[in-house]
Protein backbone atom coordinates (compact mmCIF):
# COMPACT_ATOMS: atom_id res chain seq x y z
CA UNK A 1 0.00 0.00 0.00
CA UNK A 2 1.30 3.38 -1.03
CA UNK A 3 1.52 6.23 1.60
CA UNK A 4 0.71 9.30 1.01
CA UNK A 5 1.93 11.91 3.39
CA UNK A 6 -0.35 14.23 4.29
CA UNK A 7 0.42 17.39 3.86
CA UNK A 8 -2.16 19.53 6.49
CA UNK A 9 -2.05 22.70 7.30
CA UNK A 10 0.07 21.95 10.74
CA UNK A 11 2.68 20.73 8.58
CA UNK A 12 5.77 22.92 9.10
CA UNK A 13 8.96 23.30 6.93
CA UNK A 14 11.91 22.03 8.49
CA UNK A 15 15.70 22.75 8.17
CA UNK A 16 17.48 19.39 7.12
CA UNK A 17 19.68 19.43 10.14
CA UNK A 18 21.93 16.16 9.50
CA UNK A 19 24.66 18.12 7.89
CA UNK A 20 25.06 20.85 10.78
CA UNK A 21 27.47 18.20 13.09
CA UNK A 22 29.77 17.81 10.30
CA UNK A 23 29.82 21.31 9.68
CA UNK A 24 30.89 22.08 13.90
CA UNK A 25 33.57 19.33 13.38
CA UNK A 26 35.15 21.14 10.51
CA UNK A 27 34.45 24.53 12.66
CA UNK A 28 36.49 22.75 15.43
CA UNK A 29 39.22 21.43 13.37
CA UNK A 30 39.75 25.14 11.40
CA UNK A 31 40.10 26.49 14.97
CA UNK A 32 42.57 23.78 16.30
CA UNK A 33 45.25 24.29 13.62
CA UNK A 34 44.32 27.89 13.01
CA UNK A 35 45.80 28.74 16.80
CA UNK A 36 49.05 26.22 15.69
CA UNK A 37 49.79 28.32 12.89
CA UNK A 38 50.58 31.06 14.86
CA UNK A 39 54.23 30.81 14.80
CA UNK A 40 56.87 32.59 17.39
CA UNK A 41 59.93 34.34 16.12
CA UNK A 42 62.56 35.59 18.41
CA UNK A 43 66.19 34.84 19.46
CA UNK A 44 66.72 32.61 22.12
CA UNK A 45 69.19 34.29 24.69
CA UNK A 46 71.55 32.80 27.18
CA UNK A 47 72.34 35.05 29.83
CA UNK A 48 73.69 33.34 33.48
CA UNK A 49 72.05 34.59 36.68
CA UNK A 50 75.85 34.40 38.45
CA UNK A 51 77.71 37.54 39.29
CA UNK A 52 80.62 37.73 38.17
CA UNK A 53 83.93 38.66 39.52
CA UNK A 54 85.62 42.51 38.40
CA UNK A 55 88.28 41.14 37.17
CA UNK A 56 87.25 39.49 34.19
CA UNK A 57 85.63 43.35 33.09
CA UNK A 58 89.38 43.98 31.57
CA UNK A 59 90.06 41.09 29.28
CA UNK A 60 86.02 40.38 28.37
CA UNK A 61 85.14 41.51 25.13
CA UNK A 62 82.50 44.42 25.79
CA UNK A 63 80.13 45.78 23.93
CA UNK A 64 78.75 49.03 25.22
CA UNK A 65 75.22 50.84 24.62
CA UNK A 66 74.85 54.96 25.26
CA UNK A 67 72.34 56.68 23.64
CA UNK A 68 71.49 54.09 20.98
CA UNK A 69 75.44 53.68 19.54
CA UNK A 70 77.06 50.92 19.52
CA UNK A 71 80.96 50.43 20.83
CA UNK A 72 82.75 47.32 20.33
CA UNK A 73 86.25 47.27 21.84
CA UNK A 74 86.10 50.56 22.60
CA UNK A 75 85.56 51.75 18.88
CA UNK A 76 82.32 52.34 17.17
CA UNK A 77 80.36 49.93 15.30
CA UNK A 78 77.13 49.60 13.33
CA UNK A 79 75.26 46.06 13.57
CA UNK A 80 76.70 44.44 10.21
CA UNK A 81 80.02 44.99 11.82
CA UNK A 82 79.41 43.53 14.77
CA UNK A 83 78.13 40.80 13.45
CA UNK A 84 81.45 40.49 11.82
CA UNK A 85 83.61 41.04 14.90
CA UNK A 86 81.74 38.51 16.41
CA UNK A 87 82.02 35.80 14.32
CA UNK A 88 85.60 36.08 14.14
CA UNK A 89 86.00 35.24 17.33
CA UNK A 90 84.71 32.00 16.92
CA UNK A 91 82.90 31.62 19.91
CA UNK A 92 80.88 28.64 18.71
CA UNK A 93 83.88 26.47 19.63
CA UNK A 94 84.97 28.21 22.74
CA UNK A 95 84.02 26.86 26.28
CA UNK A 96 82.94 28.11 29.75
CA UNK A 97 84.18 31.97 30.73
CA UNK A 98 85.47 32.51 27.14
CA UNK A 99 82.36 32.49 25.40
CA UNK A 100 81.31 35.75 27.47
CA UNK A 101 80.57 38.76 26.31
CA UNK A 102 79.96 41.82 28.22
CA UNK A 103 76.67 44.34 27.27
CA UNK A 104 76.48 47.50 28.78
CA UNK A 105 73.80 49.69 28.30
CA UNK A 106 73.72 53.41 29.45
CA UNK A 107 71.77 56.67 28.77
CA UNK A 108 68.61 56.19 26.57
CA UNK A 109 68.94 52.51 24.70
CA UNK A 110 65.62 51.68 23.82
CA UNK A 111 64.79 47.71 23.13
CA UNK A 112 64.88 47.66 19.45
CA UNK A 113 68.56 48.75 19.87
CA UNK A 114 69.06 46.44 22.62
CA UNK A 115 67.49 43.65 20.81
CA UNK A 116 69.37 44.01 18.07
CA UNK A 117 72.72 43.14 19.86
CA UNK A 118 71.41 40.77 22.20
CA UNK A 119 70.39 38.74 18.96
CA UNK A 120 73.87 39.70 16.95
CA UNK A 121 75.47 38.42 19.98
CA UNK A 122 73.42 34.81 20.67
CA UNK A 123 73.71 34.34 16.84
CA UNK A 124 77.69 34.31 17.07
CA UNK A 125 77.38 31.68 19.97
CA UNK A 126 77.88 33.95 22.58
CA UNK A 127 77.01 34.44 26.65
CA UNK A 128 75.51 37.55 27.47
CA UNK A 129 76.14 39.56 30.96
CA UNK A 130 74.92 42.28 31.92
CA UNK A 131 76.52 45.16 33.03
CA UNK A 132 74.66 47.40 35.23
CA UNK A 133 75.98 50.89 35.96
CA UNK A 134 74.82 51.79 39.16
CA UNK A 135 75.99 48.50 40.82
CA UNK A 136 79.31 48.25 39.17
CA UNK A 137 79.75 45.09 38.19
CA UNK B 1 23.85 15.87 18.22
CA UNK B 2 24.77 18.81 16.29
CA UNK B 3 23.70 20.64 19.65
CA UNK B 4 26.58 18.67 21.65
CA UNK B 5 28.83 19.82 19.08
CA UNK B 6 28.08 23.73 18.75
CA UNK B 7 27.97 23.84 22.08
CA UNK B 8 31.86 22.15 22.37
CA UNK B 9 33.06 24.33 19.52
CA UNK B 10 31.80 27.54 21.58
CA UNK B 11 33.49 26.52 24.72
CA UNK B 12 37.22 25.95 22.39
CA UNK B 13 36.65 29.14 20.76
CA UNK B 14 35.74 31.05 24.50
CA UNK B 15 38.54 29.36 26.45
CA UNK B 16 41.27 29.92 23.93
CA UNK B 17 40.41 33.56 23.71
CA UNK B 18 42.95 35.36 26.00
CA UNK B 19 43.54 38.69 26.59
CA UNK B 20 47.03 39.23 24.61
CA UNK B 21 49.08 42.14 25.30
CA UNK B 22 49.68 44.72 22.74
CA UNK B 23 53.38 45.04 21.73
CA UNK B 24 55.31 46.04 18.74
CA UNK B 25 58.27 43.59 18.62
CA UNK B 26 61.27 45.04 17.82
CA UNK B 27 63.27 43.61 14.13
CA UNK B 28 66.16 41.51 13.80
CA UNK B 29 67.82 39.38 11.03
CA UNK B 30 69.13 37.07 13.35
CA UNK B 31 65.26 35.98 14.53
CA UNK B 32 64.57 32.25 14.20
CA UNK B 33 61.36 30.21 14.69
CA UNK B 34 61.40 29.40 18.43
CA UNK B 35 60.25 26.31 18.48
CA UNK B 36 58.90 25.96 21.95
CA UNK B 37 55.70 27.92 23.17
CA UNK B 38 57.46 28.75 26.51
CA UNK B 39 54.73 28.53 29.79
CA UNK B 40 55.98 31.28 30.88
CA UNK B 41 55.27 34.86 29.70
CA UNK B 42 56.74 38.14 30.64
CA UNK B 43 55.59 41.27 28.79
CA UNK B 44 56.59 45.11 28.74
CA UNK B 45 53.88 47.27 27.15
CA UNK B 46 55.05 50.56 25.45
CA UNK B 47 54.09 52.01 28.36
CA UNK B 48 56.09 50.35 30.06
CA UNK B 49 53.26 48.19 32.03
CA UNK B 50 55.43 44.67 32.95
CA UNK B 51 53.18 41.49 33.37
CA UNK B 52 53.55 38.41 34.05
CA UNK B 53 50.93 35.54 32.64
CA UNK B 54 49.49 37.90 31.83
CA UNK B 55 48.75 39.99 34.88
CA UNK B 56 50.38 43.32 35.73
CA UNK B 57 53.29 43.12 38.42
CA UNK B 58 54.58 46.62 39.75
CA UNK B 59 57.84 45.95 39.23
CA UNK B 60 60.78 43.71 37.67
CA UNK B 61 61.44 41.89 41.79
CA UNK B 62 58.08 40.60 41.67
CA UNK B 63 59.25 38.65 38.22
CA UNK B 64 62.11 37.52 39.76
CA UNK B 65 60.00 35.76 42.27
CA UNK B 66 57.67 34.64 39.89
CA UNK B 67 59.97 32.96 37.56
CA UNK B 68 62.05 31.32 40.13
CA UNK B 69 58.71 29.84 42.11
CA UNK B 70 57.63 28.42 38.45
CA UNK B 71 61.17 27.02 37.91
CA UNK B 72 61.38 25.09 40.89
CA UNK B 73 61.99 21.62 40.22
CA UNK B 74 62.32 22.18 36.29
CA UNK B 75 65.67 20.52 35.09
CA UNK B 76 66.08 20.60 31.02
CA UNK B 77 66.57 23.68 29.39
CA UNK B 78 63.34 23.30 27.29
CA UNK B 79 61.16 23.67 30.42
CA UNK B 80 63.41 26.83 31.72
CA UNK B 81 62.43 29.28 28.75
CA UNK B 82 60.63 32.55 29.06
CA UNK B 83 59.27 34.19 26.65
CA UNK B 84 59.74 37.95 26.97
CA UNK B 85 57.96 40.22 24.63
CA UNK B 86 58.92 43.63 24.69
CA UNK B 87 57.76 46.87 22.76
CA UNK B 88 60.81 48.35 20.99
CA UNK B 89 60.16 51.73 21.70
CA UNK B 90 60.52 50.45 25.92
CA UNK B 91 63.99 52.39 27.63
CA UNK B 92 66.96 50.25 29.56
CA UNK B 93 65.54 51.36 32.64
CA UNK B 94 62.15 49.25 32.30
CA UNK B 95 63.49 46.30 30.63
CA UNK B 96 66.84 45.73 31.78
CA UNK B 97 66.20 45.25 35.31
CA UNK B 98 63.01 42.78 33.81
CA UNK B 99 65.37 40.65 31.74
CA UNK B 100 68.28 40.36 35.05
CA UNK B 101 65.37 39.30 37.10
CA UNK B 102 64.35 36.35 34.64
CA UNK B 103 68.19 35.56 34.43
CA UNK B 104 68.51 35.74 38.01
CA UNK B 105 65.08 33.37 38.47
CA UNK B 106 66.56 30.84 36.56
CA UNK B 107 64.84 31.01 33.27
CA UNK B 108 66.56 30.96 29.79
CA UNK B 109 64.61 34.01 28.01
CA UNK B 110 63.31 33.19 24.77
CA UNK B 111 63.34 36.92 23.33
CA UNK B 112 60.42 37.64 21.21
CA UNK B 113 61.20 39.42 17.98
CA UNK B 114 60.31 40.07 14.24
CA UNK B 115 62.31 39.38 10.59
CA UNK B 116 62.52 42.45 9.26
CA UNK B 117 59.97 43.33 6.47
CA UNK B 118 60.79 43.33 2.88
CA UNK B 119 62.38 46.87 1.81
CA UNK B 120 63.93 47.00 4.97
CA UNK B 121 63.17 47.80 8.87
Amino acid sequence: MALRKRRGKKDIPTIPVNSFADIAFLLIIFFIIATKLIQNTGVIADIPAGEKSESQADKTTTVQLHDNKITFNAEDIDIPALRQQLMKLDLHKKIGDNKVILLEATGEVNYQTYFDVMSTISAAGGVITIVREDEGK
Amino acid sequence: MGDIAFLLIIFFVICSQFKEVNINPPRSLDAVNLKSRPKITVEIDAKGNIYFQGLQVPNAEAIEWGVRSLLEGKTTEKFKMVMFRCDRSVGKDTFEPVIEAIAKGGGLIAAVGEKPKEGGK
